[in-house]
């Protein structure tokens, strides 16, 4: 936990020297929510990978994390049954079960942290891309006129 | 700007702490030590009366507080305490006749921790008339 706090730390470092540097309203966005600036600046493909990456990742964290408050809390259970037990089978019993709790508890602990660090790495190369990526004159539109009507094409950047 | 990284700053850490609820570590073996389960269980079926008996090792009399004996009721795989007792006997009376009857016996040492109980035997216990 302390290897991921300072892996967001060092982020927001990096994220406040890349705005000093290179400047603009499009690293806020990008700092607020993965894909949200590149989406701001016409890159809308790259813009809802990010997005929807981040999004899958701190959804799937969130269940985990239920998931794993749940595993803890019947652990702590099982734990508690099995100090007060006074009966050799029910201490077994509950022996038994907080082993296999334990264990449910290491595992979903294990994918949680990694799913923490996935959304925390989408966070972060979705603001060094956006520190990086050109500016340009904004998504092209172009205008067709013909004789019945006219046409307003906008093109997408990936 | 900086108030800005602050507010993500302090957010992140909101965020992780959060999920920083740990388990805690595993209690490292198996703690209680029971005393043996009562031996060569037997229950015999008389008239209105079932007596039962079992041995159990000399040298763990005495850290042994009581024998328990239980009523196991196998169809719905339930028991119940019909008594207790410091001797290697007991006699359950003034039962209902033509029925079948099974017990289970279990010793209990001086701190109150109940050791494994017998396997189940029963009898059929005859009517008196």
């Amino acid at each position: 936990m302390k290897t991921l706090v300072i892996g967001t730390m060092i982020c927001l470092i990096i994220s406040a020297s890349a705005h000093d540097a290179v400047g603009g309203e499009k690293l806020i966005y990008a700092v607020l929510f993965p894909g949200l600036g590149h989406i701001k600046t016409g890159h809308y493909g790259r813009g809802a990978i990010f997005a929807g990456a981040e999004l899958v990742s701190l959804l799937s964290l969130a269940v985990t994390q239920i998931q794993y408050n749940r595993t803890v809390e019947q652990y702590d259970q099982a734990k508690s049954f099995y100090l007060t037990a006074d009966y050799i089978g029910d201490a077994q019993h509950y022996y038994d079960r907080m082993n296999t709790k334990w264990d449910d508890a290491e595992n979903l602990h294990r994918y949680r942290n990694i799913l923490l660090g996935t959304a925390i790495g989408i966070w972060a190369v979705n603001i060094i891309d956006m520190a990086f990526i050109k500016d340009g004159d904004g998504p092209p539109v172009s205008l067709h006129v013909g004789r019945d009507g006219f046409l307003i094409a906008k093109t997408f950047t990936f | 700007m900086s108030r800005f990284i602050m507010v993500c700053l302090v957010s992140s850490f909101i965020i992780l702490g959060a999920c920083s609820k740990d388990h805690q570590d595993l209690p490292t073996s198996f703690i209680y030590d029971p005393p043996p389960t009562p031996t060569n269980f037997e229950v015999v079926g008389g008239n209105e009366s079932a007596t039962l008996t079992w041995s159990y090792p000399a040298n763990e009399f005495g850290s042994l507080d009581e024998f328990r004996i239980y009523y196991h009721y196998e169809i719905y795989n339930m028991i119940e305490l019909i008594g207790t007792t410091a001797d290697t006997t007991f006699i359950d009376s003034l039962l209902v006749g033509n029925l079948y009857y099974c017990y289970q016996v279990s010793a209990v040492d001086t701190t109150g921790f109940e050791g494994w109980r017998t396997t189940t035997g029963c009898t059929f216990v005859r009517s008196a008339e």
